[in-house]
């Protein structure tokens, strides 16, 4: 048992490391991006302090966000899709799942289209996209309560159904946008280039706080998997427990989507890829999944810039659905107990 | 001794003519200064030169074109990927190749970048200017982070945005005035061609006897562009004028709509952007239109001195018979033809005197 036991860790520190080296890689490469690449000598230079003016504003100031971005949002979703699929034991589920992309993307819409009181304007898209994002789930929650308790099976269908009204609205609005409608369109596509120290100073405490309370509620999500009734058995306050997490995967999800707009498939496939490699015990997955998830996200960033000699810089929402699709329906297609689910 | 003084008092007012002779044109070279001049674009920002720009980056097929027009091409250092010659297949961008494109200003990152690195490599220095149209800073954030990037190089941002005929001829007096051509010939046609055809209207009494609408290739009719306002000087109806819809410069519509709004008022002409597909005949067929339709050109809607001859085609359109196919051709230049002839005259008369005295004597 201890030789299987340390078997596993070995594994999981290993793959744990090939995580971040290609991570590391990915972000090096992300870093030196520019219209004419800059080379990793320079890069290398500019971390050192040394470089050019204008390199150093090309790589501290306009791409290390991003690269930032990339990591603490790719993190977030991953993680966040990994407690979805835990809570609803259901291996389709994302951080979207309770409709939270559609009602943030309706708060984006406000935020564009219209000039709120109060609110300047260059924090109305982000601000209004995360409220009703969070709004949309304590929405959907208290929908799914039926007798003082909350039911999967219910919260999930209420997440649909919400989630089609709200995106129906959404269409409205960017068909009355007018001259708007690009930069809604553009929006819910996901996009990185927002991001700047100003940004990231909102998202990471946010995302890290949310990961924090993942991570030590990993175990209970383990017990959860088994149903609510063995959870309960096993002394875990299922209710208290679900709404908690709950709470914690739509902060982390709302305060990516603020400020990158929707980027789907990294929550939905990272922590199948990640059960695949560890198995399904949680407190190996959530970890595992936050790294995996960076990686995967700082990489579709290396790939939305390297054609953007050609095609320009692509939205990364399409490069994680390209990728993730087609993987998904891989996943798919094989035995429920080869990707880890049982 | 005396045919010596008439030959030199002669002389005297030889070179005194021929000095005034050159005014005029000395006057012009003047407008041409290197002196320092402020221009206050579209957002209200002053943008302080200290002389023309050497170098100059357009962002924007429009701005691109009134460089190219105004006979800069080679001042342009990079332009957007809208801009190039691949994009446009304008024969007018022969030169401005894909290599020059820094991409889109809407995903804004990859236009600061390269900007910074044409900066860095010496393509732009201090004094030059960067042209783009005036974009909301919420919807686009990345491309109006330029101001803060390259402050510190000395570059200059000139946002420069036209909603009708009037602001584009501004603009393109302020792209000349950066360029250190400001009163130049193309101003001057956009100015003349308008003139002219508001005189001619008013000569006519044409006004409100033709209406136009304004529609583009998604189906989208304008209550205002550049275009309604050339309808509009032309004498012409907006047509297709929706007044529930003020808020916004246009709305989304059909063919029905189209179709009804031909037949209110006789005499309407249908002016599609040049984004459609087919052609003015396609369109036409395709709305069960009876009435005029014309396909409008690529820069004809745009910020570019070919707004004048768009203004001539929308004027041609509406009132065939009082203003034909071609423009006229108006003369860019002052009239000096009177003073040169004169001048020449006297020069002319004062060397004959001149020969004659001397050789009499």
């Amino acid at each position: 048992m201890n030789k299987l036991r340390r078997s596993g860790n070995i594994r999981f520190v290993a793959i744990l490391a090939a995580v971040l080296a290609v991570t590391f890689i990915f972000a090096f490469l992300g870093l030196g991006w520019a219209r004419w690449p800059l080379s990793a000598q320079v890069v290398w230079d500019v971390l050192l302090g040394g470089g050019s003016p204008v390199n150093r504003t090309i790589v501290l100031d306009i791409n290390l966000p991003r690269v930032i971005m990339a990591v603490f949002v790719g993190a977030g979703l991953a993680i966040s899709g990994a407690v979805m699929q835990a809570l609803f034991r259901n291996p389709m589920a994302s951080p979207y799942i309770l409709g939270v992309s559609s009602g943030a993307a309706l708060g984006a819409a406000i935020g564009m289209l219209f000039t709120i009181p109060f609110i300047p304007y260059l924090i109305a898209t982000p601000l209004l996209a995360f409220v009703f994002c969070f709004g949309t789930m304590m929405l959907v929650y208290s929908l799914s309560r039926v007798g003082g308790s909350t039911h999967v099976e219910t919260l999930l269908l209420s997440g649909i159904a919400v989630g089609a009204f709200i995106s129906a609205i959404v269409s409205f609005l960017t068909f009355i946008a007018g001259d708007r409608m690009e930069g809604i369109v553009f929006w819910s596509m996901g996009s990185l280039s927002k991001a700047s120290f100003m940004n990231l100073s909102i998202v990471i405490p946010v995302i890290v706080a949310g990961l924090f309370i993942i991570l030590m509620l990993s175990k209970e999500l383990n017990a959860m998997m088994l149903g609510d009734a063995h959870a309960m058995d096993l002394g875990v306050d299922v209710k208290r427990t679900r709404l908690v997490l709950l709470i914690a995967t739509t902060a982390v999800t709302s305060v990516s989507v603020a400020f990158v707009g929707v980027i789907g498939f990294v929550g939905l496939v990272i922590p199948h890829i990640v059960r695949m490699l560890v198995g399904p015990d949680n407190r190996s997955v959530i970890p595992l999944s936050i790294f995996a998830g960076a990686a995967y996200l700082v990489i579709c960033d290396y790939i939305a810039h390297a054609f953007s000699g050609s095609v320009g810089v692509m939205p990364i929402g399409i490069i994680t659905a390209l990728i993730g699709g087609p993987y998904f329906i891989y996943l798919l297609r094989r035995r429920r107990h080869q990707v880890g689910w049982t | 001794m005396r045919s010596k003084s008439l030959c030199l008092l002669l002389t005297a007012v030889l070179v005194l003519t021929m000095t005034i002779a050159v005014l005029p044109s000395t006057a012009d070279a003047e407008t041409d200064s290197d002196a320092g001049f402020t221009v206050i674009d579209s957002s209200g920002a002053e943008v302080v030169f200290d002389g023309p720009a050497k170098h100059v980056v357009t962002l924007g097929a429009g701005y691109t074109d009134t460089v190219i027009q105004l006979g800069y091409k080679s001042r342009i250092v990079a332009v957007d990927k809208y801009s190039t010659y691949g994009y446009t297949g304008n024969e007018g961008f022969v030169g401005i190749s894909d290599d020059m494109s820094l991409g889109s200003i809407y995903s804004g990152d990859e236009v600061v970048v390269g900007i910074l690195q044409l900066i860095g490599d010496g393509f732009l220095e201090a004094g030059d200017a960067v042209i783009m149209p005036s974009l909301s800073k919420s919807t686009y954030p990345g491309i109006n982070s330029l101001d803060e990037t390259i402050a510190e190089y000395g570059c200059k941002i000139v946002r420069l945005n036209a909603d009708s005929y009037d602001d584009v001829t501004d603009v393109v007096k302020t792209i000349g005035r950066i360029l250190g051509d400001e009163d130049n010939k193309k101003v001057q046609r956009l100015e003349h061609m308008r003139d002219y055809i508001v005189e001619t209207v008013e000569e006519q009494g044409l006004a409100n006897t033709a209406a136009g609408i304004h529609i583009s290739s998604k189906s989208k009719i304008y209550n205002h562009s550049i275009l309604v306002s050339m309808i509009d000087i032309a004498g012409g109806i907006n047509a297709g004028f929706n007044p529930d819809y003020t808020a916004s410069n246009s709305y989304n519509s059909d063919g029905a709509a189209v179709l009804q709004m031909s037949k209110v008022r006789e005499n309407t002409v249908v002016f599609v952007d040049s984004g459609y597909a087919g052609t003015a005949a396609e369109f036409r067929s395709e709305n069960n239109l009876d009435c005029p339709v014309v396909k409008m050109g690529q820069l004809d809607n745009n910020i570019s001195p070919s707004a004048a001859d768009a203004l001539w085609k929308v004027a041609s359109a509406m009132y065939p018979e009082a203003f034909g196919v071609e423009p006229p051709s108006f003369d860019d230049q002052p009239d000096h033809t009177l003073t040169y002839i004169a001048v020449g005259a006297v020069a002319a008369i004062v060397l004959a005197v001149g020969a004659v005295v001397y050789l009499r004597r």
